[in-house]
């Protein structure tokens, strides 16, 4: 299995005086599911930012994409990744299929009709579809924005923090897409909830200080000793 | 509440604010150099501060962003009174500071005042700031008394030329507008999420979808269509004016004014997670901003279609020259806000 994304030594600042990432190494491999946990303010957000193009404020000693020097801003990049964010309000005015249809002509591809049916069902969403946006519930609406991002079927997949504001039967069928989207790409999600990496992913990258403090793969994911490494053992509400 | 919403509006440490009225000194001395004086009557100078300002305050009250912010604070206890002032002196502040100073710096370069004139300009100032809050909170409950308060500035600048009785009037109608403001209520600007609508079918692969998305952004804020309607109805009158004082480019300017359509123009200035989304996605260029070029440079031609029907009517001249003029500024319109928008959207 080849590596899609690397990134060595990335820096990541909003001030100067305040970096949020500290010299992070990053290995994304090919048709993987990859969770990246961490308590709030690690940094989880501004890296999916920064992978996205959408942080200046930032270094790397090297940016390769399937092993060629590349940068987040080309255009081949961005052709091969979408990100669904934890907060977004945008194209409010668009419902779901128009929506559906703007993201598609932004990719250059034609929506498989069968497969995001199948989505809309799985996710329940059938009865929106027809909405705008913009008078979706918080839940709904994520639903929308995921299911546009499965159904691209982008080599990269990122999700900040996809699991809120979904409802229970949702974040079940969440969790199964992303662990079968490995027949189509990566998926880099961040998450707060600990079984939604342990339940899903092939690595677990825990953030912790600006930094990938610890990796955890195949058996040696279990909430358990990532409990421990993040230091909340005896709990916290959210892991 | 004064530094809640005065940080939101005017930038952290007051940045965008100096940032303008940077801009603006710079921009009136500059253009004060080239000598050029335009004639400007008094009633047009009523109109212009009263009409600039007041169509941004009521945006500024009606804005969604505003809303969300002061949501959390109609959660809390609060002083009512106490923040209907600081909302006022925040929202007058941003008009004054960052909106209102461009065009205090274009009388400057190209108006000669008098002190008269500059009275006059702070009276209106203040209807249009006291005015736009009383209209507003007051039009739920009586729209007739907000209309009333839109059409006083008018009949003052039409039936009032000689500028002592005008100022006589105008300080009595700040008067009047700030004893309205004082009875209102901060419940009063809560502005609510409009009715959710209805699902209806769509087709599966939908043409045409970002025009239709900027014409529902339009139609959903029915404020932007009154704004646009207030600046024709604006510029047609200057227009007009201008030309029977004896400048030949009456039209021209009129149409310039038209053309700085504001509402259509914060499409994604207005909402920063759709400004996040283009950046996200590739093709931004092609697949958003040159079919929104291309629906703002419709949408102008249709608004110039209807402002030199008026200007005709109003006695203006129209010949070929009016209607290239209208081709090129709808051409130079939708170009730069497409760039603007696509390249320097103002996200605070």
């Amino acid at each position: 299995m080849g590596t899609l994304l690397e990134l060595r030594n990335l820096k990541g600042w909003y001030t100067p005086e305040t970096e949020v990432l500290k010299g992070l190494d990053l290995s994304l491999p090919q048709n993987s599911v990859i969770g990246l946990i961490g308590l709030n303010g690690a940094g989880k957000t501004t890296l999916m930012n920064i992978i996205c193009g959408l942080h200046k404020g930032f270094s790397a000693d090297a940016i390769l994409v399937n092993g060629k020097s590349a940068q987040f801003q080309d255009k081949a990049f961005k052709m091969s990744r979408y990100i669904v964010f934890s907060e977004d309000e945008s194209f409010g005015y668009f419902n779901f299929d128009e929506y559906l249809s703007y993201v598609f002509g932004c990719y250059r591809k034609k929506p498989d009709a069968a497969y995001v049916d199948a989505l809309v069902e799985r996710f329940d969403f059938g009865t929106y579809r027809g909405m705008r946006i913009r008078d979706l519930s918080l839940g709904n609406r994520r639903k929308a924005y995921l299911i546009a991002g499965f159904a691209l079927k982008c080599e990269l997949l990122l999700l900040d923090e996809p699991v809120n504001g979904l409802d229970f039967t949702s974040t079940e069928t969440l969790y199964s897409l992303i662990a079968g989207y490995k027949q189509f790409g990566t998926v880099l999600f961040s998450s707060h909830i600990l079984e939604s990496v342990t339940l899903t992913s092939d690595k677990v990258l825990v953030l912790e200080n600006g930094t990938i403090a610890k990796t955890y793969s195949g058996s040696e994911i279990n909430a358990e000793s990532i409990r421990a490494s993040l230091g909340t053992e005896g709990g916290t509400e959210d892991v | 509440m004064y530094k809640l919403l005065a940080r939101k509006l005017l930038g952290d440490r007051y940045s965008s604010a100096l940032k303008t009225v940077l801009i603006a000194a710079i921009m009136g001395f500059g253009l004060h150099g080239s000598g050029f004086v335009l004639p400007m009557a008094q009633s047009v100078l009523i109109f212009t501060a009263v009409c600039f300002t007041g169509t941004i305050v009521i945006q500024t009250l009606s804005s969604k962003d505003n809303a969300r912010c002061l949501r959390g604070l109609f959660a809390m206890p609060h002083d009512d009174r106490r923040c209907l002032r600081e909302y006022a002196a925040a929202v007058g502040a941003y008009v004054l500071f960052t909106k209102a100073s461009i065009l205090i710096a274009l009388l400057f370069a190209f108006v000669k005042l008098s002190p008269t004139d500059i009275v006059i300009f702070i009276l209106s100032f203040l209807y249009a700031l006291f005015g736009g809050f009383a209209a507003f909170g007051l039009f739920r409950r009586l729209p007739l008394i907000s209309l009333l308060i839109a059409a006083v500035p008018f009949a003052l600048a039409l039936l009032l030329p000689q500028p002592v009785p005008a100022i006589i009037a105008l300080a009595a109608a700040d008067a009047a507008v700030i004893l309205l403001f004082s009875v209102l209520h901060m419940d009063d600007f809560y502005v609510q999420d409009s009715a959710k609508g209805k699902a209806k079918h769509s087709s599966r692969s939908p043409k045409l979808i970002v025009p239709r998305y900027i014409i529902r952004y339009m139609l959903s804020n029915k404020s932007f269509l009154i704004s646009t309607l207030f600046i024709t109805g604006f510029g047609c009158f200057f227009a007009v004016m201008t030309e029977q004082q004896g400048f030949p480019m009456g039209c021209g300017i009129g149409l310039a004014f038209v053309s700085m359509n504001s509402p259509l123009a914060t499409v994604v200035s207005s909402n920063r997670s759709l400004d996040r989304k283009l950046k996200a996605l590739p093709d931004k260029t092609m697949q958003f901003f040159v079919p929104y070029a291309a629906l703002v440079f419709c949408f102008d031609i249709l608004v110039f279609a209807v402002f030199l029907t008026i200007f005709a009517i109003a006695g203006g001249q129209v010949d070929s020259r009016a209607f290239l003029a209208a081709g090129l500024f709808a051409v130079e319109s939708a170009v730069c806000t497409a760039f603007l928008e696509d390249r320097f959207p103002i996200t605070k």
